[in-house]
């Protein structure tokens, strides 16, 4: 198997053009990828543009649409967001800090035959710099900024790209299928129509 | 250590941050220079106290000196007339840290969060002109009702402390768009919460609660509502521990919802004051009311993104059972009481 020379991205524009190179081929090598995303130090300055805080809940900011092979984004935390718990439509997630903390809560997919709630198989915090990988095998997430006094930005890499996911209700394991939207793309805000509550969270 | 900023013509903007400073000496700065300052970032350093400098800023209207080591705020301060936002996040801050004449700052965001308050400084609740208020990740044991008077909030986070209760006075808010209550202790949320109309986004989770309360339905403009991490009831067991109502409430039920004709003076005044405090059962249905003798009823409804939370609210008896609410999505409730099995309901009998 080819690997590409690991060779630590000097910039965000860099760590994307890398991607592109990586991602030409059919097959993703997750460590690859993550080795390549963990090495990207984060400069501010270099995504700045993108990182757009919405005061009541977290923001999803697309950066780059990877030849249609994945898609990278940008999340902001405001003190105390958190995500549902959530899954990742059959596709690969990676999720690497740029500024703060995230704490991340691992569940198993609910068994219909047990009756009461989904509890959690494990939890850590991902600090800056830091990238997590997840996909459905392996199972599902809720990520949460716990910090009451510091925001969070995180890094995000989905391939293939997906529109729509799963949450799920902890307390019955319960799930609907959400829609998932963008607060702005390529650093542009981009208003959509719903206002109403998506997440269970 | 002093610093000398270098200062073009038109900077109003001083960026001070992790340069390790234990004080600002800016007596250098002509007048101008001085009134031309408007926002002051000092995070990161390693100051004890607010350096005197920076009061005779008179025209700054952001400061930010967070993650320093500051104890007490100067009297001093009270000369900076234009401040509108202040913020001072991880500090060692407490309720004897500011001057008394605090109150008359008119500061609109005010950010304490990460300090050591164990109460909320009687100061800033006379600060009519607060927009936004964040103590998050203090020691804060209770909510004044001393609250109400904020009437210009739009934003109070009290996330991370130690509140075990919520004065129904947090509802006169009416200006209210965000209230964050996550990471605390609180049991349960007052009906009165309904009156929060401007309320956009609740934040909950974290808590000790076991279901809300009916009326949380009226907020129809919430986007967001956080509840995770709370014991929220999955299902209802009836309670089987209902006391029937004395017959002084009886006689109070027959009279207001029969309506019958009265002055003050055909009764004692306390009978008079009794009948005053009758609560109209909310079941549109029932014309009834209660006094001291209710029951909990909880209906599982679809609510803001949530999947079947559980709503309370009292009934005038066990026999009131409540029609379809106003949601079309609720489920009805009857099969969850029916199918309630025997050996469930005599455990509950038996405590």
């Amino acid at each position: 198997m080819e690997h590409t020379e690991l060779v630590k991205p000097e910039s965000l524009e860099d760590l994307i053009q890398t991607l592109h190179k990586i991602f030409e081929s059919d097959r993703v090598n997750v460590e690859e990828v993550q080795s390549i995303m963990e090495s990207y130090e984060s400069k501010p300055h270099e995504w700045m543009k993108y990182a757009k805080f919405d005061q009541y809940r977290y923001t999803r900011n697309l950066v780059n649409e990877g030849n249609g092979k994945f898609n990278l984004m940008i999340l902001c935390w405001g003190e105390g967001h958190g995500s549902s718990i959530h899954d990742h439509t059959d596709s690969h997630c990676f999720l690497k800090l740029l500024q703060g903390q995230l704490k991340e809560t691992l569940f198993d997919w609910p068994d219909r035959r047990l009756q009461g709630g989904m509890t959690q198989k494990s939890q850590r915090v991902l600090l800056e710099n830091q990238c997590a990988y997840i996909n459905d095998s392996i199972g599902l997430h809720r990520v949460e900024n716990v910090s009451h006094t510091e925001t969070a930005v995180s890094l995000h890499l989905y391939s293939p790209p997906f529109q729509t996911c799963r949450t799920f209700d902890q307390r019955t394991g319960h799930h609907n299928t959400v829609r998932m939207t963008f607060w702005s793309q390529f650093g542009e805000r981009t208003p959509y129509e719903s206002t109403v509550s998506q997440e269970n969270n | 250590m002093a610093h000398f900023p270098s200062m073009d013509d038109k900077c109003a903007v001083l960026h001070l941050s992790r340069l390790q400073l234990d004080d600002l000496i800016l007596d250098h700065l002509t007048d101008s220079k001085r009134q031309q300052i408007q926002q002051l970032h000092l995070t990161f350093n390693r100051l004890l106290l607010l350096p005197p400098s920076v009061c005779f800023l008179s025209n700054l209207e952001y400061l930010d000196i967070s993650n320093n080591a500051l104890t007490v705020m100067p009297e001093d301060i009270m000369r900076l007339t234009n401040l509108k936002t202040f913020v001072a996040k991880n500090n060692l801050l407490d309720e004897s840290s500011f001057p008394k004449e605090f109150e008359r700052m008119q500061v609109e965001t005010l950010n304490l969060s990460g300090n050591r308050f164990g109460e909320i400084p009687v100061q800033f609740l006379k600060m009519t002109t607060l927009q936004s208020l964040s103590l998050g990740g203090n020691r804060l044991k209770t909510i004044p009702a001393e609250i109400e008077k904020l009437t210009s909030l739009e934003l109070l986070y009290l996330g991370g402390n130690l509140i075990s209760f919520i004065p129904p006075e947090v509802a006169n808010l009416t200006s209210l768009r965000y209230l964050v209550l996550c990471d605390n202790r609180i049991q349960s949320i007052p009906p009165q919460l309904n009156k929060l109309h401007s309320l956009l986004s609740l934040s909950l989770h974290n808590n000790l609660l076991t279901f809300l309360p009916r009326e949380i339905l009226s907020l129809v403009h919430l986007q967001e509502l956080s509840l995770r991490g709370n014991p929220l009831v999955v299902r209802f067991i009836k309670d089987m521990t209902y006391d029937p109502p004395s017959l002084t409430e009886l006689a109070g039920r027959t009279i207001k919802s029969q309506n019958l004709p009265f002055s003050s003076c055909d009764l004692p005044s306390n009978l008079n004051h009794y009948l005053n405090l009758a609560s109209k059962c909310p079941n549109p249905k029932c014309a009834g009311v209660y006094f001291d003798s209710c029951v909990r009823h909880i209906k599982f409804v679809d609510f803001c993104g949530k999947y079947r939370l559980p709503l309370m609210h009292y009934l005038c008896s066990p026999q009131c059972s409540s029609p379809c609410s106003s949601n079309p999505q609720s489920d009805a409730e009857s099969e969850e009481e029916n199918s309630v099995p025997a050996d469930r309901l005599q455990r509950v009998l038996l405590g």
